[in-house]
């Protein structure tokens, strides 16, 4: 597949999740934490087409809202990493010295822990709380340990711009800092770390449903896709639809996210033109 | 050699931030002070002045600072604490549960490696051909997947349905059972991690052939008529294998935690286990030691890499490199 069409394939199916998600009472009119003993089991039906869970609950309600709490962490997390990667990253490749230094070992501290290492010490020891409250902190912790991979993308394309034709015209131009930095470089060094910032999203979502699925995640009642799976695993013998829909969604998040970040291996294998990062 | 110098001390000096960094948030937990030290149970039954008495045991009237530097002090020395659960040494824990997680992984990673890569050159022969986009869309399709999903769905297909593999659990390797044993019990297991391996070794491997494949002389050998297929081998694949070689110092970091979720799904008694069990028992030492061990190998590993690279070529040796490792 060519790679824009790619991408234009994975943000429509990335937004058709986020709406199925966000307007799942739309969708189902079963409550996700509505018990119902008359209904264990059962098997995927029209009244119920994902089945229903070992307390009767409605798949498809869970599934939709479980959305709710794993794409809320993965995007979340997304947008902590972008921003602070490339806020960080910019100012850090324009101004170097010192600043830059202290920054770039940060960023070698935070990369030395393995992203599911360190959510899992993390919200594994502070404990939690339920619902969407806890779906932002897991995601702040995943962007908190997302964004070096942003930081040494953008901090490498500013280091090379910073001497380039619309910088440096904003500076002859008599521009402050901040101006500089923020308008006229960030947008542009920017650029190549948007498409990894997809993957970067798909690991996101990936360790909220592995902590999630560790029990060290999002906290009942609310489930997250991970947690479902968590739930589907004590019953797989006699449900396979409690494991199949959850891990599914899942499944469909990730590829989106993989579609939309295709560019970065794009026509060229990877190849990239050398960007300046000397001083 | 300054260059080794250099790269050897900013490992060092992450590492220990990284320490100060894990050991400060597990001190500042909300919580009790004592809790690293000792049994829920125990703490509640604890009166006022064996709690002050206990606390100044333990130097907890200390800053936090100079407890880190003592901890730091007493772990170079080989001591790490006891493991609350079991009142076992840490390093005796970790040291019993290492084998397995080393088993697990090296046979994910041999299994990533030979299928993985090859895939990889035989997608780069010829970019945008079948063959390549076939291989894309594998690799897309396995990069993307919940490997604990499909660790799941494995384990209910063939143990469960069929009955051919084991559900969960290792065979030691001094048990009887043998051989056949320890290769039905690994199989599941290490089928799942490897294939989110294979997609990335693929990947990667596309990438260095096509870099090489591209430069200026494979272009020239293209020009002077050497066949296509000698091409491929001369100028893509030989070269590529310094590049490959790297991923290898991705496998240290793997060994202290990289299997969390399968270990817990197939009950493999390694270390990914042992992180949970003692996250999940809040066993503070156990889950210091894993958290520092981790950040210690993968700090290891980009430096082997590092090293690699710049053993395999020269240019490396003079010229200051840019980013290196995967």
């Amino acid at each position: 597949m060519k790679a824009p069409r790619a991408r234009c394939a994975g943000a429509l199916l990335l937004l058709a999740l986020v709406i199925a998600s966000a307007g799942a009472p739309l969708l189902t009119s079963y409550d996700p934490i509505a018990i119902d003993t008359a209904r264990i089991f059962e098997a995927p039906s029209l009244a119920h087409p994902f089945g229903t869970d070992g307390l009767g609950r409605d798949v498809l309600a869970r599934v939709l809202f479980g959305g709710r709490i794993t794409l809320t962490a993965g995007l979340l997390a997304t947008a902590v990493a972008l921003g602070a990667g490339a806020g960080f990253g910019t100012l850090a490749g324009y101004r170097g010295g010192l600043f830059d230094g202290l920054v770039s070992r940060v960023a070698d501290v935070v990369l030395a822990f393995p992203l599911l290492v360190a959510a899992l010490a993390v919200l594994g020891l502070a404990g939690g709380s339920a619902g969407l409250g806890q779906a932002v902190r897991i995601g702040l912790v995943i962007g908190a340990f997302s964004w070096p991979a942003i930081f040494r993308l953008v901090r490498a394309e500013a280091a090379g711009l910073r001497d380039e034709g619309p910088v440096l015209a904003a500076r002859a131009a008599g521009c402050r800092l901040p101006r500089i930095v923020f308008v006229h470089l960030l947008p542009r060094a920017v650029l190549p770390a948007l498409a990894p910032a997809a993957f970067i999203a798909s690991a996101a979502v990936l360790t909220e449903a592995g902590l999630s699925f560790l029990g060290l995640g999002i906290r009942p009642p609310a489930a997250s896709w991970g947690s479902l799976l968590r739930e589907a695993r004590e019953a797989i013998t006699e449900a396979w639809w409690l494991a199949a829909f959850p891990g599914l969604f899942l499944y469909l998040t990730t590829v989106a996210c993989q579609l939309i970040g295709e560019r970065a291996r794009g026509p060229l294998g990877g190849h990239r033109i050398p960007v300046r990062t000397g001083r | 050699m300054a260059r080794l110098t250099g790269r050897l001390a900013t490992a060092l000096l992450t590492v220990v931030v990284a320490t100060c960094a894990i050991y400060t948030a597990v001190a500042l937990l909300p919580g009790d002070p004592l809790a690293p030290f000792l049994r829920q149970d125990t703490l509640a039954g604890l009166s006022t002045e064996q709690r002050s008495a206990l606390e100044r045991a333990h130097g907890l009237d200390r800053p936090v600072l100079v407890r880190w530097v003592r901890w730091l002090g007493r772990a170079v020395q080989g001591d790490i604490g006891r493991s609350l659960r079991t009142n076992r040494p840490v390093a005796d824990e970790i040291a019993a549960r290492f084998g397995a997680t080393l088993e697990l992984n090296l046979a994910a990673t041999l299994l990533a490696v030979l299928i993985g890569i090859p895939l990889g050159w035989w997608s780069a022969h010829r970019p945008g051909g079948l063959a390549d986009r076939l291989g894309g869309a594998l690799t897309l399709a396995l990069y993307a997947l919940p490997y604990f999903w499909l660790a799941l769905i494995l384990q209910h297909l063939f143990a469960v349905q069929l009955g051919w593999l084991p559900l969960y659990g290792r065979t030691p390797p001094d048990a009887a059972a043998g051989f056949g044993a320890r290769i039905a019990h690994l199989t599941l297991p290490a089928t799942s991690l490897a294939l989110h391996m294979i997609a990335f070794y693929a990947r990667f491997a596309r990438g260095a052939t096509l870099e090489g494949l591209q430069a200026l002389s494979a272009r020239l050998a293209r020009a002077l008529g050497v066949p296509e297929r000698r091409i491929l081998v001369r100028e893509g694949i030989v070269p590529s294998l310094v590049p490959l070689a790297t991923l290898f110092g991705l496998l240290l970091p793997a060994l202290a935690s990289g299997s969390v979720l399968v270990e817990t799904i197939f009950s493999w008694p390694g270390l990914g286990s042992l992180f949970v069990t003692a996250l999940l028992s809040r066993d503070l030492p156990v889950v210091l030691a894993l958290t520092t061990l981790t950040v210690v190998l993968t700090v290891a590993g980009s430096v082997a890499a590092d090293l690699l690279v710049t053993a395999a070529d020269p240019r490396r040796r003079v010229s200051p490199a840019g980013e290196t490792g995967p």
